[in-house]
């Protein structure tokens, strides 16, 4: 009796079970005969599919699996094309997987104390088996993690995937960006080294740099922010014990919750906008090389025959809906390519990790800084302008950047270049500004090193001429204007887009390797790290 | 509820100014959940500062005015303050940098920053780099059993220098 309706709520569509049956041998019989069964019973129980092999199963391992049903269950085959997307948004969320599981057993050996934080990661290197490769492989992804984000944001924005309707994903990319440098510099902290320790004080000085701006205008006294940001960031007014358990709170809590939250939203949204974006004008020879579908082809094919559980898509997916044939069953052809890139991602993290160690410096001085005292490497572009003014560098200049690229999507109305690298007119726009925008900065940054800035000139100048002109903000004023010059004269949105984020590209670009290479002690420039003095 | 004769609740229901009570309430209601929500978030925000911040005393003994004859420096590398003496008194100047909070250095008769390359002159004025302000200078004061000490919570006006008194100095 309670075999047949076990049977019936369980194998809702698996193969119907052979049918036993001997009854006669009373209730020991029955019992043994579900010990028998036990194996497939639990097996239809956890997985309520076939083995994925037609045109049903292979739908029902996407749709009745919580973690693969993110996915639609066909993928467009372009999507699967290696040039599009480059499997960049596949790596970071590897990376991010990576990083969580190496973080959370790194947890279990750091202490956050002011005394221990330092021993506790020479503990991690020298004295936990494997602790090396976990510290190596954390710190090795973290960096990859930035690289891979960034280069994400520049696939998505040269193919023209922020256009209507994805603006609202660029924007949750752009948190998403921010979380992962945020959670960099958070992590790049916590080993309390000389390193980590100059660089909370530098930044926690650039959240509190709003001084500089609130002295120049001399309201200070009444309306102290900076004061206030560093306090809720360090927990003290210096940098101690408390700022080390805050830290460590913000870097492990905080914002991996936040990223979860905004990593989930950011796959949601991927499908309801319309799945992956991709040209409207694919052809066949486009897609030659890529997995076919020749069951699901047919089916599409065929006499007008529905394919009921794409119904689930929502109407605003035209792209979806258009051309149903180019589809293919995302298991396995989507999982397989997925599952390509989380390998070799986890293979170059892991080779990373076990070639080369994570740096430690001595432990936290806090009577002499660093010389030079470098934030991570893909902090040094800021930090170059933090060398002119700590709150143009540390607060206008990124806020400024961030918000241009907010402000794309909506900006750039322009339809119909989706899915697609740029070619032609878009190409040469590329071209010209990335070729303008890489001189500019050269010349710009060439003349500070020659002839210095205002206050060499003139030194008692008020600090608010130096917030406001500096090499940083100089040349992105020159890069907005030239932007607008680009629509003005084309009549193109999307042309002005290109034209600012290409140089945007070079700011981050040149400033980062300018600052990392050809800043030596007391920021002084040298052509070469060799040429520093020894000290 | 509604009866079958009434049109519709939003009509029967019009102020003189216009606005249903279905609506006033429904934005009342959105209102006081934000208003609720808001303040409930500040208040547990407030938190994140305590009143009392775990600090260092701002204040230090820099040692007996016996100590200090002129061309006396003493470097107090756990408060990052030099104290320093000439023939006008002794006065004490922070060696945190005023640009990103780095310790500057002793150099060619002023002070450099090993961070981002600021410099200053020997009392602490700003020469050259990105540092927004000089040094600060800290009121000195001579406490009963002779020791002098250095507030750091009480910045002075460059210049500002402690004498002392002749029967002291004698």
């Amino acid at each position: 009796m309670s075999n047949s309706i076990e049977k019936e709520s369980s194998a809702l569509d698996a193969p119907a079970e052979k049918t036993t049956g001997s009854s006669q041998a009373g209730g020991f019989g029955l019992l043994l005969e579900n010990i028998r069964a036990f194996p497939g019973n639990f097996r239809d129980a956890v997985i309520r599919h076939g083995v994925p092999d037609s045109q049903r199963t292979r739908s029902q391992a996407v749709f009745s699996n919580i973690f693969l049903h993110i996915h639609s269950i066909r993928t467009h085959r372009w999507t699967l094309k290696k040039s599009f997307t480059v499997g960049l948004g596949v790596a970071t969320t590897a990376l991010f997987l990576i990083l969580s599981v190496t973080g959370i057993m790194l947890m279990v050996y750091y202490k956050p104390t002011e005394a221990e934080a330092y021993n506790s990661i020479k503990d991690i290197h020298y004295i936990v088996p494997g602790g090396r490769l976990l510290r190596n492989t954390h710190r090795w992804a973290a960096n990859l993690m930035v690289i891979s984000a960034l280069l994400h944001m520049v696939r998505v924005f040269f193919t023209a995937s922020y256009q209507k309707p994805r603006e609202f994903n660029w924007l949750i990319g752009i948190a998403l960006l921010v979380l992962t440098l945020a959670l960099s510099f958070t992590g790049y902290c916590l080993p309390w080294d000389q390193l980590a320790y100059w660089a909370v004080v530098i930044g926690s000085n650039i959240a509190g740099s709003a001084v500089e701006l609130t002295d120049a205008l001399n309201v200070t006294q009444v309306f102290d922010i900076g004061m206030m940001q560093r306090q809720i960031l360090l927990g003290a007014s210096s940098v101690g014990g408390e700022a080390i358990l805050r830290f460590y709170w913000i870097h492990c809590i905080a914002l991996p919750f936040a990223m979860t939250v905004l990593i989930g939203m950011h796959f949601w949204r991927i499908r309801k906008d319309g799945g992956m974006s991709r040209p409207s004008d694919i052809r066949e020879e486009e897609l030659a090389g890529l997995p076919e579908d020749e069951v699901g082809k047919a089916a599409f094919q065929g006499s007008g025959k529905t394919y009921t559980l794409m119904c689930a898509v929502p109407e605003k997916t035209l792209q979806v809906d258009k051309d149903q044939e180019n589809t293919v069953h995302s298991w396995p052809h989507a999982f397989r390519a997925e599952m390509a890139v989380v390998m070799t991602v986890l293979a170059v993290v892991l080779l990373l990790g076990v070639f080369y160690n994570a740096p430690l410096k001595i432990a936290a001085d806090p009577a002499i800084p660093e010389n030079p005292a470098k934030a991570p490497w893909y902090f040094l572009g800021l930090q170059e302008v933090v060398s002119y003014s700590a709150f143009a560098g540390g607060i206008g200049v990124p806020l400024f950047m961030l918000v241009g690229l907010a402000c794309i999507p909506f900006l750039d109305r322009e339809r119909g270049k989706l899915g697609r690298w740029p070619r032609q007119r878009d190409l040469r726009c590329a071209i010209i500004s990335l070729a303008f925008s890489f001189l500019c900065i050269v010349a710009t940054l060439s003349f500070r090193v020659h002839f210095g800035w205002l206050r060499d000139w003139w030194p008692g100048i008020n600090q608010l001429w130096i917030i406001l002109i500096n090499p940083g903000t100089l040349v992105l004023a020159v890069f907005t204007g030239y932007s607008l010059l680009w629509t003005g004269r084309t009549g193109s949105t999307r042309l002005g887009a290109i034209a600012f984020f290409c140089c945007l590209m070079t700011f981050f670009v040149v400033f980062t390797y300018f600052g990392t290479v050809h800043r030596g002690p007391n920021w002084d420039f040298y052509w070469w790290p060799s040429q520093w003095p020894t000290h | 509820m509604t009866t079958p004769n009434e049109t519709s609740p939003e009509d029967s229901a019009k102020t003189t100014d216009g606005l249903s009570r279905k609506d006033f309430l429904s934005t009342a209601g959105v209102g006081m959940c934000a208003s609720g929500l808001a303040l409930a978030s500040a208040g547990a925000l407030r938190s994140a500062v305590p009143s009392v911040l775990p600090d260092a005393s701002a204040q230090f003994k820099a040692g007996k005015s016996e100590d200090f004859v002129p061309g006396t420096m003493k470097d107090f590398t756990e408060e990052n303050v030099l104290v320093l003496c000439d023939a006008d008194g002794v006065f004490a100047i922070s060696t945190v940098c005023t640009h990103l909070g780095c310790i500057v250095g002793q150099s060619d008769g002023g002070f450099l920053c090993p961070c981002h390359g600021s410099r200053y002159d020997a009392d602490g004025n700003v020469l050259q780099g990105p540092a927004p302000k000089g040094l600060a200078w800290f009121d000195i004061a001579q406490l009963p059993d002779g020791n002098l000490q250095v507030d750091r919570a009480k910045p002075v006006q460059v210049g500002t220098k402690f004498k002392f008194t002749d029967t002291e100095l004698g």
